[in-house]
């Protein structure tokens, strides 16, 4: 009994042994794995060597962006995370991979279209499917928007645009309707920072005679910042063309992802519309809320 | 032969030979230390910097005029800087660097130092940042020796061996002990205050005495020193609960006998607040008032942000388990096994010896002190509650792992049970396989290699960007930015782009630290890291260049710097093993060459 007992303090003592000389090789593995400069150097100018204007550079993972300097002049995904939509609107994107990864994970119908490896980062280029074309960036057409702040008693038109935003009256750190960058759900992303007003008086946006395609593409959500501060109350935004409602959701402070609807407006395609956005809440604390949208003529959308 | 290694006996050689090898580790970890400067000013360094340069002109007031350095006015303009924390590790810095500092003696310069001038050097042996360091360093290594001497005296002196070495080969730990910050000091008064308490328990006031001291001490240095009392009380209650009970004296009479109250509470009681008094000018006219100012500002301490599994933590409730998996997967693997080991092997020795207060399994040390009861009761609840006061989720988490750090080395001693469990079975193995005492000691020194190696590797490759280590089985640095973690450690990562930054900048040039503090360009400046005409901005409208310490809070303003200068990916980045720390951003030459 006492031999077996001894045993099995011997085979511990051993395992806890194995255990620590697992981990240093596993500690040199994963060492071992990470590109240096020179590995940059490479797949950049492999990249660098055939890149068209319109093509996009992602990394995987995302977060193992070291290289990103000798990308310069090139469009780079730069977040913590790929957004697959915008990512979609490219013909071609070269995807660097690195860190022991040699399949990159794209969207499925992603095309391989050739694949390099000059060292530690792999260099694989994809030709993105045909989603159709975006017909109508309603950020790209901030401009053309007529902001309006909707007070129980009258309208108040915004006639100050400057730097991309609409603000009524005097310009406002945060109370404007128009283009910011601001992290959203894991990726920094250009939107239309739309912050609503307090006392539910709702905040108009509004697109006039717009041409419409077949899909109204929406993405919304809060800014990490709304996520964090938790305060205000939740946020209605209504979405309608011409005098037809065609989205609404109560955004809560739970919700706290960057979500998509897709409202088919095939029916209307071809016609003129205006197309308008509201945003309302009761009480407008810290409620940073954005949103973007395009219209498609082809009803197979990105991922 | 057998399988136990033989115990020395307090004073023999053998004992000394041990105790040697623990001032060895000490000695070592110096030099290490030494070797390993090349680590940022953080934030909070920067601070402390600016702090220890007013409190040590307080000294020349008293050489100068000895009356006048104890009026309130002079007390109050030099004690004025962070007196939300005791002055002493503060003033230690601060006369480190009078008395070894060299200064830059360059007129041009002179309004980096306070009051416009630099003090002239006395023996400017090292760079100011260095001397200012120093303290810190060599309160480092005697906890290493602390950790050693209280492993040797309450279990054996391998097990202290072992357990220091742990301590000394934790990445973050080893980070933090390069910084003249409080974080390490207070863990080596923690320990220091602790070992002496648990010494005191076997009797004499000589280590009551101690006890009081080291805890004032202690007090002085942070206010983590402030929950110790709790420690030892809790420590009380579970070790000497069975001497309450009721009692019938001969002439009948009833009376409740309680348990005798330790002489180092007497000294706690008495000794510490005259030391905590002493040492912290701030107390002296108007102690009450400024000891409620100063409890009334951690309690209601502000919220940092801590990025954690995707999560950005900034108000509560955090998550309670936060304290509990970033020691999981900040300390390497092998380490917390061993614990694991360690205290598995003290709870079945402890349940062996039930009814008889002895921890049969586990080798006395040379006191004969594991023999009591309490030993582990007294490390676990020293490692325990600065866990748990963090764990509480209405406790800021500030997303390092500092701030439960004095609890940190209890483990560390748990690990050196562990170790010397397994080599003593290496040794035990050897001996029944009937290989020689040589060969047996092969085996014991290629045991000890394996366990040593990863940590050692773990913590001297990285080690610039040591508080931003993960183990490796967690995916070690790549968890960062794999899980979604806490990156860059506020604001030293700017050191690793100074040398990009003096080569790349044009004459003149506009630099926007941004989450690097004041305090710690100016010292970046002074010791000559940064070039003298660079100036330093915090507005990167006006700069050239942006230093973006990659923090998730911080990735909006990153946007718009991008956007501002026009460009989408950084000229520089600072990585550590391939996860960008801190990104450079160049702003384009303007047409006409400006920028």
């Amino acid at each position: 009994m006492t031999g077996r007992v001894s045993l099995a303090r011997a085979v511990g003592a051993v395992a806890v042994l194995a255990f620590s000389g697992a981990y240093l090789a596993w500690d040199l593995a994963l060492a071992a794995r990470v590109p240096d400069l020179a590995d940059w150097l490479a797949a950049a100018e492999v990249v660098r060597a055939e890149y068209r204007d319109g093509d996009l550079v992602v990394f995987d993972p995302p977060w193992a962006q070291e290289g990103a300097p000798f990308l310069a002049g090139m469009d780079v995904v730069t977040s913590e995370t790929v957004d697959w939509y915008e990512v979609g609107k490219r013909r071609r994107i070269w995807v660097l991979t690195s860190m022991g990864r040699t399949d990159p994970v794209v969207p499925a119908g992603y095309a391989p279209d050739g694949s390099w490896r000059p060292g530690r980062v792999g260099v694989q280029r994809f030709l993105v499917p045909d989603h159709g074309r975006v017909t109508y960036d309603f950020l790209a057409h901030i401009r053309d928007a007529r902001v309006t702040h909707v007070h129980p008693d009258r309208r108040e038109e915004c006639r100050t645009f400057r730097d991309g935003r609409w603000t009524c009256g005097p310009e406002h750190p945060w109370q404007f309707v128009g283009r910011q960058d601001r992290d959203i759900a894991g990726a920094v992303r250009e939107v239309i920072w739309a912050h609503p007003l307090n006392g539910n008086r709702p905040i108009e946006i509004r697109y006039p005679s717009v041409e419409m395609a077949r899909t109204l593409v929406i993405h919304y959500g809060w800014t990490q910042r709304a996520v964090e501060a938790g305060l205000g109350a939740p946020v209605t935004f209504r979405v309608r063309v011409g005098d037809r409602p065609v989205f609404e959701r109560v955004l809560r402070h739970e919700d706290t992802e960057w979500y998509e609807q897709r409202v088919d407006v095939s029916d209307l395609q071809g016609h003129r519309e205006d197309v308008v956005f509201t945003v309302s809440t009761p009480d407008y604390q810290n409620r940073q809320f954005c949103f973007t949208a395009d219209l498609w003529d082809d009803g197979s959308l990105p991922n | 032969m057998t399988s136990e290694v033989p115990r020395p006996s307090p004073g023999t050689p053998r004992s000394r030979a041990w105790d040697a090898a623990g001032v060895a580790l000490a000695v070592i970890h110096f030099g290490l230390l030494a070797a390993t400067l090349d680590i940022g000013f953080p934030r909070d360094e920067g601070f402390y910097f600016s702090a220890a340069e007013q409190y040590s002109r307080w000294v020349d007031d008293l050489v100068e005029d000895p009356a006048n350095a104890f009026r309130r006015e002079t007390i109050d303009r030099r004690f004025a800087a962070n007196p939300e924390h005791p002055a002493l590790p503060k003033f230690l810095f601060g006369l480190s660097w009078r008395f070894f500092g060299r200064m830059d003696q360059d007129p041009a310069n002179r309004f980096w130092y306070d009051g416009g001038r630099p003090p002239e050097p006395i023996l400017g042996w090292l760079d100011e940042s260095t001397a200012m360091r120093l303290p810190a360093l060599l309160l480092a290594s005697f906890l290493v020796y602390l950790v050693y001497r209280f492993g040797a005296v309450f279990f054996n002196p391998l097990a202290g061996l072992a357990a220091a070495a742990a301590w000394a080969l934790m990445p973050h730990a080893f980070w933090h002990s390069h910084l003249a910050c409080f974080d390490v000091p207070v863990t080596a008064m923690w320990f220091w205050t602790a070992y002496c308490y648990l010494r005191a328990e076997t009797g004499g006031w000589r280590w009551a005495v101690w006890t009081g001291l080291a805890w004032g001490l202690a007090l002085s240095t942070k206010h983590n020193a402030w929950f110790l009392p709790a420690v030892f009380f809790l420590h009380f209650l579970g070790t000497r609960v069975r001497e309450v009970g009721i009692t019938r004296g001969p002439d009948g009479r009833v009376g409740v006998r309680l348990p005798s109250i330790p002489a180092a509470w007497i000294a706690m009681l008495v000794l510490s607040p005259v030391v905590f008094y002493a040492l912290w000018p701030k107390l002296w006219f108007d102690p009450i008032g400024h000891l409620k100012w100063y409890i009334a500002r951690h309690a209601e301490h502000e919220y940092y942000w801590a990025y954690y599994f995707g999560t950005l933590y900034t108000k509560p409730p955090f998550p309670v388990a936060f304290p509990f998996v970033m020691s999981l997967v900040t300390i390497p693997a092998p380490t917390t096994l061993l614990a694991a080991v360690g205290l598995g092997r003290l709870v079945v020795g402890r349940l062996r010896g039930c009814g008889e207060a002895r921890i049969s399994s586990v080798p006395s040390g040379p006191h004969g002190e594991a023999a009591r009861p309490g030993v582990l009761w007294f490390v676990f609840l020293n490692f325990f509650v600065p866990f748990a006061i963090i764990a509480h989720p209405r406790v800021p988490i500030f997303g390092g792992t500092k701030h439960w750090m004095h609890g940190v080395p209890f483990l560390a001693l748990l690990a050196g049970v562990g170790a010397d469990w397994v080599l003593r079975e290496v040794w035990g193995l050897a001996s029944r396989l009937r290989a020689g005492r040589r060969a047996a000691g092969l085996a014991v020194a290629v045991g000890c290699a394996i366990l040593v190696a990863p940590l050692a590797l773990d913590t001297l490759r990285g080690h610039t960007n040591g508080s931003t280590y993960y183990q490796a089985f967690a995916g070690g640095f790549g968890a960062m930015g794999e899980h979604r973690m806490q990156r860059e450690f506020w604001g030293n990562t700017a050191f690793s782009a100074l040398d990009f930054v003096n080569r790349e900048a044009p004459p003149g040039a506009r630099v926007d630290f941004h989450d690097t503090a004041w305090d710690s360009v100016r010292m970046y400046r002074r010791t000559g890291r940064l070039r003298a005409d660079i100036v330093p901005v915090w507005d990167y409208k006006q700069a050239d260049f942006y230093l973006f310490h990659w923090h998730k809070e911080f990735l909006d303003l990153e946007a718009e710097v991008k956007r501002d200068f026009g460009v989408q990916v950084p000229a520089h980045v600072v990585a550590q093993d391939g996860v960008p720390l801190l990104n450079v951003y160049r702003r384009p030459p303007r047409a006409g060459g400006r920028r």
